[in-house]
């Protein structure tokens, strides 16, 4: 769900409290916009300190922003999180590929480690090819299946139309399957099929 | 598509559902470093903080200033007392003139030709000077 899906306005007041003076306006802002923020920065760069990096960059560009922020024009969220995906982009280009997330070699074999060692199986493996697929197929896809905004916003986000956030999200979910059809045994996925 | 093959794509299609719904329970939080640099950051691009401090300086140097002004025109008492000295001796002189005036002392024409009249111009500066504390 968007970050501001309920209150809209509420993140621009925010924003204009902050720019005449009220400090606890930026405390509050950051309490309800980094969060999500930094879960689309992971998913689209992979890696924890270059998230919180792209966040930490987005919310002063923001800060900055503030006192030429026109009420109306833009939400607040969606703003940020154009900036977050575009400076994401920017690294992901520049990103030397690292060595995928592997299973450790001996596995204790307890069954709630086994669970723990699968589900971050999974999650590299989604990882991995979510890194794989092409920017704006990447980035739809981490915006509309893991963080549930709606393709409008997306759009928005984006930069491109509402037809071509349907049409991206299908070929980076195909990509997807693509991607991972040869790990479905691999990661526990074998009897759903 | 065989059935074969939209068993398969369902089959893809929920396990994506599935590491789709795992992602978003894991998400990752902010740590508390995270939220305090971006505190940080929010305090020092406040605008209003620079905003705030202006008019507080400002005020501040309006009172000095007057501060300022204040004690000036005390060091330079001589330069406030010069010219209430002079109005003091020309309002003196009026009013003396007047006063013999009316009791008939001098008529102003004679006043003017008169030697107390010559006296008296010789001696209002002296006495202005005086009065004014030179």
């Amino acid at each position: 769900m968007a970050l501001d899906a309920d209150s809209p306005a509420g993140d621009a007041d925010l924003l204009a409290r902050y720019s005449a003076g009220d400090r606890a306006a930026a405390l509050a802002l950051t309490e309800r916009l980094v969060p999500q923020a930094l879960s689309v920065a992971q998913r689209l760069l992979g890696d924890r300190v270059e998230a919180e990096d792209v966040v930490q960059e987005a919310m002063l560009r923001l800060w900055t922003a503030a006192p030429g922020w026109r009420a109306g024009e833009a939400r607040v969220s969606t703003w940020l999180y154009r900036v977050v995906v575009n400076l994401c982009t920017d690294r992901h280009r520049r990103k030397v590929p690292q060595p995928r997330d592997t299973l450790p070699d001996h596995p204790d074999g307890t069954p709630g480690q086994e669970a723990r060692l699968q589900a971050r199986a999974r999650q590299a493996a989604l990882q991995a090819a979510l890194a794989d697929l092409p920017d704006r197929q990447r980035q739809v896809v981490v915006l509309r299946d893991i963080e549930g905004l709606p393709n409008p916003d997306i759009a928005e986000i984006v930069g491109v139309s509402v037809q071509a956030v349907e049409s991206l999200a299908a070929r980076g979910r195909r990509g997807l399957k693509a991607a991972l059809a040869g790990r479905r045994g691999e990661l526990g996925f074998e009897d759903d099929g | 598509m065989t059935d074969d093959g939209k068993d398969e794509d369902g089959g893809a299609e929920a396990m994506l559902t599935v590491l789709f719904s795992e992602a978003r329970a894991t998400r990752p939080g902010p740590n508390a470093a995270l939220l305090e640099r971006i505190a940080a950051d929010a305090l020092a691009a406040q605008p209003h903080a620079a905003a705030v401090s202006g008019p507080q300086r400002a005020a501040g140097s309006v009172q000095g200033r007057l501060l300022r002004v204040g004690q000036a025109a005390l060091a330079r008492w001589e330069a406030l007392a010069w010219p209430a000295g002079v109005a003091a001796t020309v309002l003196a002189g009026v009013w003396l003139g007047g006063w013999a005036d009316v009791n008939g002392f001098v008529s102003g024409a004679g006043f003017a030709q008169s030697g107390l009249a010559l006296t008296l111009a010789q001696g209002l500066p002296g006495a202005a000077g005086w009065i004014g504390g030179y």
